[in-house]
């Protein structure tokens, strides 16, 4: 699967459209960090910032189909932390506590997951 | 150390964990039969449908060491065995594979599958061209099949080969290529292990080492390292024990 171009269905797209939020919808359903970041949560509302940091190192290994180093990992562990979970903490997404590095799904939009083909919608 | 089997045991103390992410768990089936040992501890980890999986390793103090999709991890337990002069131009990304599971017991290895990791070890060789490459084969039959590889290591390379072998007064060792230098081990540990060690010349960075034990008929438990100190441990064991340089 290309991490940058993936087929969301028709359907999908119109009900993100025309759905709450649809404007930030759009903008973090363009990364394919915080994708990872959102399928992750769907199924584990709660995580730690360096658990997700080890998840989405090993989904970009998926994608570039290379070895991730350690060096790799922090890098992507500074971007959740500076970058990513605060713009989906600011849209509502998710509660992301930068002290006790902590995040929990707050508030997806169903027609996100769907559009994520997390859910069967 | 006293003994191969000392270098293998050391390897076994450190720790690590491989945890194996994929949507359906029974996808580390596999992964778990090849490494759980009391080195390496297997844990399942599920995703989300849509993702690919990956395997992460950890070291013994828990921390992320590398992650690479499960595809790439499964074709390096099935690799393609290849000559050492006959490189390729995905050279570094077949080291980068092969480093990811350095010490990292594993415990059933066939034939193929150490072929294709001593062809690891042959071409850091071929390519540092110098230094010596210590070969140990269980018997002499084994020798016979990879004679014509160490033959062309010492005609060709600068590198010095130097091979290990059990006795065996019924074979004929004088089939074994001349230019090579040949050690006879008289019933010791040599029938027992596969090793490869390249001392890469006196430079740490080029140090690499293959060792394992046919536990059972054509299965292999053993390890592979770039630890220069494990590759020191084991050259100095080959040169004190069998009198060689």
């Amino acid at each position: 699967m290309d991490g940058n171009a993936e087929d969301i269905d028709a359907e999908v797209l119109r009900s993100l459209a025309e759905s709450d939020r649809a404007e930030e919808s759009f903008r973090v359903l363009a990364e394919p960090r915080v994708r990872d970041v959102l399928r992750y949560l769907f199924e584990h509302s709660k995580v730690y910032l360096d658990r997700l940091a080890d998840v989405v190192a090993g989904l970009e290994a998926t994608r570039t189909d290379a070895v991730v180093e350690g060096i790799d990992r922090e890098t992507v562990r500074v971007l959740l932390y500076h970058s990513v979970l605060p713009r989906l903490d600011a849209a509502g997404f998710v509660d992301f506590d930068p002290e006790r590095k902590v995040v929990t799904e707050a508030d997806v939009p169903p027609a996100v997951y769907a559009a994520l083909g997390v859910t069967g919608e | 150390m006293n003994r191969l089997a000392d270098v293998i045991d050391g390897v076994e103390q450190r720790r690590k964990t491989i945890e194996v992410y994929a949507t359906d768990p029974e996808d580390a089936a596999d992964v778990e039969a090849q490494f759980a040992t009391r080195n390496v501890r297997v844990v399942k980890e599920r995703l989300p449908p849509i993702e690919a999986g990956f395997v992460l390793v950890r070291d013994a103090d828990d921390r992320f060491a590398r992650a690479m999709s499960l595809d790439a991890f499964r074709r390096l337990l099935s690799p393609e065995v290849r000559l050492p002069w006959k490189l390729t131009k995905t050279d570094t990304e077949s080291a980068d594979v092969f480093d990811f599971l350095q010490n990292t017991v594993f415990t059933s290895y066939d034939r193929r599958q150490m072929l294709a990791a001593t062809r690891e070890i042959e071409e850091r060789a071929w390519r540092v061209d110098g230094g010596t490459l210590y070969v140990g084969f269980q018997n002499t039959d084994a020798l016979a099949a990879q004679t014509s590889v160490y033959g062309r290591f010492a005609r060709d390379s600068g590198v010095t080969v130097r091979v290990f072998v059990e006795d065996d007064p019924v074979a004929n060792i004088v089939d074994v290529d001349v230019d090579v230098d040949v050690i006879v081990d008289d019933g010791g540990e040599i029938g027992e292990y596969w090793f490869l060690v390249f001392d890469g010349d006196g430079n740490d960075l080029q140090k690499c080492a293959l060792l394992a034990e046919e536990r059972s008929p054509g299965r292999y438990y053993g390890f592979w390292t770039y630890d220069p100190w494990t590759v020191d441990d084991v050259v100095s064991h080959l040169r004190s024990h069998y009198g060689v340089e």
